[in-house]
């Protein structure tokens, strides 16, 4: 009988936060959303070790399981709208999820080209960019030496639906 | 006869609070029999996500949602030493099908395999009103699961532990009227690699008639304290599931469950994926 009172007593409090009747479903980014334009781009993340700001676009925001896309701009703090190469360091993305302390799948970062395939200075095509689960993710974003040693991150906030 | 249904009952698993799946319950003898061999399949499907603390209502998958299924086949073995002590393991293989909008993935992997050392410490040598027979165990789970911080596959299909040590010590106490029984089953675990702490605490009842047959129902919760992963705390974890069986004499020392697990009935649920799962298991045991 006491197991049972215990039982009442648990479930009673339990149900309360029951996800069955507290949850909410994927809030999706609607699809065919305008890119923001490259005049929109702001100091977003500083990279103080080389006086470096960065930004990005999404060219395709991931949506559900879905893989998403995007473009990062770098370019020296003191000279805005100049798109600079990086010299003897080289970017890197990483996708975190703090809560659960993993990550998701690696994010492929190619320089970026104009449409007679020149290389674009200080602009990096990432693709492959998905979320293995919903939730609070970072994006890191990463300065690292050509052998791949990290320098410096910037983590923006990310959530993943 | 009674006995056997609360040692089968008692052997159902559970998936872990993320990621991977491994026993929440140790390979324990907790009946008259000698040893015991079982042979256990779920199949579960990941319906939802819950946050961190603090951080928001659990989010339910939808069609455009990562697709999830986990189906876990594990081996259970207990073993008398001597008329008290015993010893135990589980040995799982965890395959997860995960399907994304561009990607499919299928992937089997050995689980977290676990061995358990048992103790009877309150022996029932003569029926009382209210003293329960009482077991005290200790448990290693040994990472031999495929951690998700080494997965190789894009959907983390490939993870089937959670790829740290956990020393688990804990305590069982069934209780059986007539034809109604009950249990709570106690664990407090240590993971070697973080130094997180791990709690589960397990009630359960059913009801035996027909001499054949028994239905139960369980509500267990496991809880994760926060670990140090890459220079950060990571969230604390709790999930809490709901369990159904009906259990079937298939002759005098072999019995059918057929399980049902739901961890989106009861709350509050952090920082884990929220999964239901049907099991079946096939149980014989031998006598003393």
């Amino acid at each position: 009988m006491n197991s049972i009172i215990s039982v009442c007593l648990l479930s009673a409090a339990a149900c309360g936060y029951s996800p069955i009747f507290n949850h909410t479903d994927p809030v999706r980014i609607p699809e065919g959303v305008a890119i923001e334009n490259e005049n929109a781009l702001t100091c977003k993340m500083e990279f103080q070790s080389h006086t470096i700001c960065a930004d990005f676009i999404w060219l395709k925001e991931p949506r559900g399981s879905d893989e998403g896309s995007m473009k990062i701009y770098f370019w020296h703090k003191d000279q805005p709208g100049v798109f600079t190469a990086l010299e003897n360091i080289q970017p890197g993305v990483k996708l975190w999820m703090p809560d659960m302390g993993h990550g998701s799948q690696k994010v492929k970062l190619s320089e970026s080209k104009d449409a007679n395939g020149q290389t674009l200075p200080g602009v990096y095509d990432a693709t492959e960019v998905m979320f293995v689960m919903g939730g609070n993710w970072e994006i890191q974003f990463q300065l690292k030496d050509l052998s791949g040693n990290i320098l410096e991150v910037q983590k923006l906030p990310y959530h993943a639906h | 006869m009674l006995f056997l249904f609360i040692s089968f009952y008692l052997h159902s698993s559970h998936a872990a609070p993320c990621c991977a799946g491994s026993s929440a319950l140790p390979s324990l003898i907790t009946g008259d029999e000698s040893k015991f061999i079982s042979l256990s399949v779920s199949t579960g499907t990941v319906v939802g996500d819950a946050a961190g603390a603090g951080k928001g209502l659990p989010v339910f998958r939808d069609s455009e949602s990562n697709q999830e299924y986990r189906r876990n086949i594990s081996i259970n073995f207990a073993s008398l030493i001597s008329d008290r002590w015993q010893w135990g393991t589980s040995i799982p293989v965890i395959q997860n099908k995960i399907t994304s909008i561009s990607r499919q993935e299928t992937n089997t992997q050995l689980g977290d395999v676990s061995f358990t050392i048992g103790y009877e410490t309150i022996p029932e040598w003569e029926y009382s009103e209210w003293k329960p027979r009482v077991y005290t165990f200790a448990q290693w789970v040994v990472p031999t699961g495929r951690e998700m911080a080494h997965s190789q596959s894009a959907l983390a299909s490939d993870v089937s532990g959670l790829g740290f040590h956990q020393i688990h010590l804990g305590a069982v106490a069934i209780k059986r009227w007539s034809n109604w029984d009950t249990n709570l089953v106690l664990k407090l675990g240590k993971e070697l690699s973080y130094a997180s702490t791990l709690l589960s605490a397990s009630l359960g009842g059913g009801y035996s008639f027909a001499d054949l047959w028994r239905v139960g129902m369980s509500l267990d919760t496991q809880y994760q304290s926060p670990m140090k992963v890459m220079d950060a705390f990571t969230s604390q974890k709790l999930v809490w599931n709901t369990g159904a069986t009906v259990t079937y004499l298939v002759g005098a020392n072999s019995s059918l469950i057929l399980g049902y697990s739901d961890q989106t009935l009861f709350g509050p649920a952090i920082n884990t994926t929220l999964a239901r799962t049907a099991n079946l298991a096939f149980q014989q045991r031998f006598e003393r």
